[in-house]
């Protein structure tokens, strides 16, 4: 498993723990809102949580913009986590 | 006895679909959005598309659970959700069945009654739209049972809860830094109660309910106050997280929506980001249930919903650890850490 696979993996378990629909299964197609029931407020709460579990500094509306599929999801934190490798290196 | 419930997957239907299976000679069906369908339930889109071969037949009683209970939503959606579902079942209701329709203690609205169809008698759209659910009910369906619930939390005896909304709301919050202050009056009522025991009442309607009757469930006189319900579900959460070696959190400030707006708001906003302005926004919701200082009147009272409150919010923890265990970022502006 690459890295960015790693990455992937963990944004789906942490989705999964926080949709209020539970799917039985998860891929980059699935709908935050239409599969997952997700609405605006537990967006909001699933971005804190994916700050806190990849150590992001706070995603801005911006970033969000656009986001609707779980594949969405992972480019945004794995954006996200290549910024904050960048800011060290 | 051939039974169908509707929004089986939901907090309510679940444990309704859960309890009628423990009964003997029920045959219970229950039907979910298709997306939530599986494990014994059949997936039908109440209202976009026809009944599914499965529901043809005569139904004894159907328990009518299935709602958007969205307090955003434009007008014609929160109808389609909470009006046209009601519609949508009665090609499957005949003279001798029983519907027992879940509607809430808060579809009376501004006027203490359902019978205006006029927006402004209520708080939201969800209000509106269950009012005219009841209203749609009464007239479609010969034998029904109207039963009205407050917001609703886990069973009583360890939380469980197929879904989180309204109270999990705010417990959410308190974790995830997105509540400076709870918005609502020390004093008044905080109006929940545990799904079993509303599911208890709707299979009891369901299988030997009396027609035409109104059942509202409520701690009315028990209604633990909103400051003591705060506490309680802070002190909950932080005996969770000493258990992990996870710091306490703080018991969010609680003030009255007048001070809210004309001292604090102003005050913070400058320091508000985008995305805790638009949840500021979306909590102003909850505002009016919070500030309820009239006693709800039920026809069956629920006593110490206390230990449901903690029972829930252990429950959620239990099965939200990443959301429990957050640290509260402080309430500031990122530019200003």
């Amino acid at each position: 498993m690459t890295g960015d696979d790693a990455v992937r993996a963990r944004v789906r378990e942490v989705l999964l723990e926080l949709a209020p629909l539970k799917a039985a299964r998860i891929d980059g197609d699935t709908r935050l809102d239409a599969d997952l029931g997700f609405d605006s407020l537990e967006l909001v709460e699933a971005t804190a949580v994916l700050e806190d579990e990849f150590g992001l500094p706070e995603v801005g509306d911006d970033d969000a913009t656009g986001v609707e599929t779980v594949a969405d999801v992972e480019e945004v934190v794995l954006a996200k986590l290549g910024a904050k490798v960048g800011e060290r290196g | 006895m051939r039974v169908l419930v509707t929004g089986a997957t939901g907090l309510v239907g679940f444990e309704v679909v859960d309890q009628l299976r423990a009964r003997p000679g029920v045959e219970v069906t229950g039907v979910s959005r298709p997306r939530s369908a599986g494990d014994g339930v059949v997936g039908w889109d109440i209202g976009a598309t026809e009944p599914p071969p499965e529901l043809h037949g005569e139904w004894d009683a159907i328990v009518h659970t299935a709602a958007d209970t969205r307090w955003t939503m434009p007008a014609e959606e929160a109808r389609r959700a909470n009006v046209g579902t009601v519609e949508a079942l009665a090609p499957l209701v005949s003279a001798h069945t029983r519907v027992v329709h879940v509607s809430t203690a808060y579809a009376v609205g501004l006027l203490g009654s359902t019978d205006s169809e006029a927006l402004d008698d209520y708080r939201n759209t969800y209000e509106w739209s269950k009012a005219a659910s009841e209203r749609t009910a009464r007239s479609l369906f010969p034998r029904v049972t109207i039963v009205r619930p407050p917001l609703v939390i886990g069973r009583r005896a360890d939380g469980r809860a197929a879904r989180f909304a309204g109270m999990y709301t705010i417990l959410r919050g308190l974790t995830s830094s997105m509540v400076p202050a709870v918005v609502g009056v020390a004093e008044a009522g905080f109006e929940v109660v545990p799904v079993d025991e509303l599911a208890e009442l709707c299979v009891g309607a369901a299988l030997e309910g009396e027609e035409g009757a109104l059942l509202s469930i409520a701690a009315g006189e028990h209604a633990p106050s909103v400051e003591a319900a705060l506490a309680l579900m802070t002190g909950t959460l932080n005996e969770w997280r000493a258990e992990r070696g996870i710091d306490e959190i703080q018991t969010p400030r609680l003030l009255t929506a007048d001070s809210w707006n004309r001292f604090f708001r102003p005050f913070v906003e400058d320091e508000l980001t985008p995305r805790q302005a638009r949840v500021l926004d979306l909590l102003a919701n909850f505002e009016p249930y919070l500030a309820g200082v009239e006693l709800l009147r039920p026809t069956r009272a629920v006593p110490d919903v206390e230990s449901c409150i903690a029972a829930s919010v252990r429950f959620w923890a239990d099965s939200h650890p990443r959301q429990a265990a957050l640290t509260p970022r402080p309430w500031k502006a990122p530019a200003q850490t």
